[in-house]
């Protein structure tokens, strides 16, 4: 394979498994900023190591093996970090969430088809929440609300978007 | 779905790992559910691809993410993004990493050979607007301390500006020559379009127009009204309530207000004479030109070259002999305590904006900047600059400071100049130096616009300093292809002078460093000049690559987590920054 092909099938390869990636990393660090870290070394190690790659297979299960030696490096190389979960459990963790975030595609549209329903306070809430990254004591403030009401709103917030992503990909709703 | 009274705890507990809030009991507790129940750990995963769709839900709503395909080789980097463009027919946004944090940033992160791309959820990531370009109608003939509202979009020396064209003028003042012959000075703050060659509005701000008689009618109108020329320099001022006043220093202009319906009648003013509009009754009168708070726009005439002592071997610093109108920042203008960006340095035409102070990674540093005086005993004010953080910030973030400059009458991007300032490093507490943590100034070729930088195959070089006895050391900022060590040691207190020569056309670029604290008596003689530094290579079109000026930090370990609400990293002084030319 030239370079230059090489390059746009990796390209390729990782533009489609790009969210898969993200969200088997994500679901193993606490914080946006570390994922992104990670997701960084970890596509700079990809590339690297893309000879390896058996064409045919699953380049995304491959990417999330990559990924998760990275998780490992990351906290090792910065022991003052500490990780969400212990060492056991994210051993337990990595296949079974690699298996799962297989059909976050899916769910990432279901997701958009609930947000499209979603209006008002909750809507305004989730807005604050990821787009504007706006903190909690000021969407408190902002709403005249105290903290506390502004977590348990998210949290059923999210609660409701799961429910609905959950019906969605069941097939018990549609637009 | 399951039961929600089964999972209501685990709920709750990923409700506040998800919220940041997690103590370490809770993490404790979660990881004894997680361990214990397939089931919990397949509604832990749910959650969080909820959470990653919602950050990528948001985070991409506007930009598709993509990767920045790697780099094969230096030479073949454009065309690889060229063609990853077209194939995917994608537009990268550097939001994720954000916009300018990559000055510094992107230079480690373009070295790792991929840069990731994706927009960080929180962050809105719009799309540049896209004006369609008019005609072209004027040019910027002249600058000074110009700091632009939007200094992406900042006109420079020379810029031509189409019709349509919206400028606002923070402080400083341009001066536009018209292609129909006239000409206006605008004064900052000010707010103004740029209609057709023979016509402007007056948003918010002063101007004083000369038009010759070939741009006869030429017109500058407010929101109220509207002064039409008449063989004549007129100046025009209005506030954001729409007050205005005119006052006509040669000749004849007409002055009408735009609301017939409530207006009164148009007045013709005479050399000398002076009008104001009210917005508040509508009147507009002929009043006392004593009576009016217009003052013309004028540009401060540059202030006498400064002393440099010539270098014996007739090397770097000699260049600066012969011409007028450098670019100057000596901070013996502007308040005692401010934001940068309000330090505007003075004299020198060519400064883009002010200073400004970010960081990488959307993190939030503050950066207090004071001015002080003396830095040295010739010296006026200087910019005390210090770096502070939250009491944890993820790892490799870059606090900085930064500003650009544009060509001017005596200084082109394409053709050599020399870049100095004056540095003292007072403190870095926060440093840790194990961690790789370093100190970076000038980083030529880093540009606000990293897309751009990136696409232009960068050009790219700094100058380091990672601890206090440490030798500064030169170094490829992208690649690191190469460094050179310098013979200066970094000393707290100790005043350096820094000058920089670059000379894009002949692809020479020289350091020259002198310590100004060991060196008292002999302060024209460099402690080390570099050899040219050849891992630089020449820019196809240095404007492109040039003209930013960064000093700043690039903290390579995580921060620990600290009791502190924040922490100071490093505080360092700034003087007599200045872009000058070379040669006759």
């Amino acid at each position: 394979m030239t370079g230059s092909a090489k390059t746009s099938e990796f390209l390729a390869l990782f533009t489609r498994h790009q969210r898969r990636l993200y969200a088997y990393i994500r679901a193993q660090v606490r914080s946006p900023a570390d994922a992104d870290d990670i997701l960084q070394e970890a596509s700079t190690v990809l590339w690297r190591k893309f000879g390896e790659f058996q064409p045919g297979t699953d380049f995304g299960r491959w990417a999330c093996r990559v990924a998760r030696l990275e998780i490992l490096t990351h906290y090792r190389h910065r022991r003052r970090l500490i990780p969400v979960f212990s060492h056991t459990l994210q051993e337990t963790l990595a296949d079974e969430l690699a298996d799962l975030v297989e059909g976050v595609d899916e769910r990432s549209e279901a997701l958009t088809g609930c947000l499209e329903h979603m209006s008002g306070p909750a809507r305004q809430l989730i807005e604050w929440r990821y787009r504007a990254d706006v903190p909690v004591a000021q969407m408190a403030q902002r709403l005249g609300r105290s903290q506390s009401a502004i977590y348990k709103a998210l949290g059923r917030i999210h609660d409701l978007l799961l429910e609905c992503v959950e019906r969605r990909l069941a097939g018990n709703e549609v637009d | 779905m399951d039961a929600p009274d089964r999972y209501g705890e685990l709920r709750k507990l990923i409700a506040a790992l998800r919220e940041g809030v997690l103590d370490e009991a809770g993490a404790r507790r979660l990881n004894e559910m997680l361990a214990a129940d397939p089931d919990a750990r397949r509604l832990y995963a749910k959650y969080s691809m909820l959470q990653s769709c919602l950050e990528l839900e948001y985070g991409t709503a506007l930009a598709p993410a993509g990767p920045v395909p790697p780099k094969a080789t230096r030479a073949g980097f454009g065309r690889l993004l060229a063609s990853w463009r077209e194939a995917t027919g994608l537009i990268f946004q550097p939001a994720r990493v954000a916009l300018v944090a990559g000055l510094m940033a992107a230079a480690f992160l373009a070295g790792m050979g991929i840069v990731w791309w994706l927009p960080r959820s929180g962050e809105p990531v719009a799309r540049p607007e896209v004006r369609q370009p008019g005609p072209t109608v004027a040019r910027v003939v002249r600058t000074q301390d110009c700091v632009w509202a939007d200094a992406a979009d900042a006109p420079c020396y020379q810029s031509a500006l189409e019709a349509g064209r919206q400028l606002r003028l923070s402080h400083g003042m341009i001066e536009i020559a018209y292609s129909s012959g006239a000409r206006m000075i605008v004064a900052g703050p000010a707010e103004f379009v740029l209609e057709s060659e023979k016509s402007a509005r007056l948003v918010c701000g002063r101007i004083a127009a000369d038009v010759p008689k070939e741009a006869s009618g030429f017109a500058v109108r407010t929101q109220r009204v509207q002064v039409v020329d008449l063989g004549t320099e007129f100046g025009l001022s209005v506030d954001k309530d729409g007050a205005s006043e005119v006052q006509v220093y040669r000749g004849r202009a007409g002055v009408r207000p735009l609301d017939a319906r409530t207006s009164p009648k148009p007045l013709q003013l005479e050399v000398n004479q002076a009008a104001r509009f009210s917005p508040k009754d509508g009147s507009l009168k002929p009043v006392p030109v004593e009576s009016i708070q217009l003052r013309k726009p004028r540009f401060t005439p540059i202030s006498p070259k400064p002393t440099k002592v010539e270098h014996d071997d007739g090397g770097l610093l000699e260049a600066n002999q012969g011409h007028s109108g450098p670019i100057i920042a000596d901070f013996s203008d502007g308040p005692g305590t401010a934001k940068p960006d309000q330090f505007v340095g003075t004299a020198g035409e060519g400064w883009l904006d002010g200073w400004q102070a970010r960081s990488s990674k959307n993190i939030d540093t503050s950066h207090n900047v004071t001015r002080k005086t003396p830095l040295t005993p010739d010296g006026g004010s200087f910019l005390q600059v210090e770096h502070k953080a939250p009491a944890r910030v993820p790892y490799n973030v870059h606090p900085y400071l930064w500003r650009r400059y544009g060509d001017t009458r005596d200084i082109s991007l394409a053709r050599p100049h020399t870049v100095s300032w004056r540095f003292r490093l007072d403190k870095c507490p926060g440093f840790r130096y194990d961690r790789g943590d370093a100190i970076r100034f000038f980083d030529y070729g880093a540009d606000p616009a990293l897309e751009r930088r990136l696409e232009d195959d960068l050009i790219t070089w700094h100058i380091q300093a990672h601890e206090p006895g440490e030798a500064f050391r030169l170094s490829d900022g992208y690649a690191y292809t190469g460094w050179v060590r310098t013979d200066v040691v970094m000393t707290i207190k100790h005043v350096y002078e820094f000058v920089v020569r670059v000379d894009p056309g002949n692809n020479q670029y020289r350091v020259a460093i002198t310590d100004l604290t060991h060196q008292p008596g002999d302060p024209g003689k460099a402690a080390y000049e570099s050899g040219n530094l050849r891992f630089c290579n020449s820019p196809e079109d240095p404007r492109k690559v040039g003209g930013t000026l960064v000093m700043g930090a690039m903290l390579g370990g995580a921060r620990p987590e600290r009791p502190q609400n924040a922490l100071t990293w490093l505080i360092y002084s700034l003087d007599r920054v200045e872009i000058a030319p070379v040669g006759p």
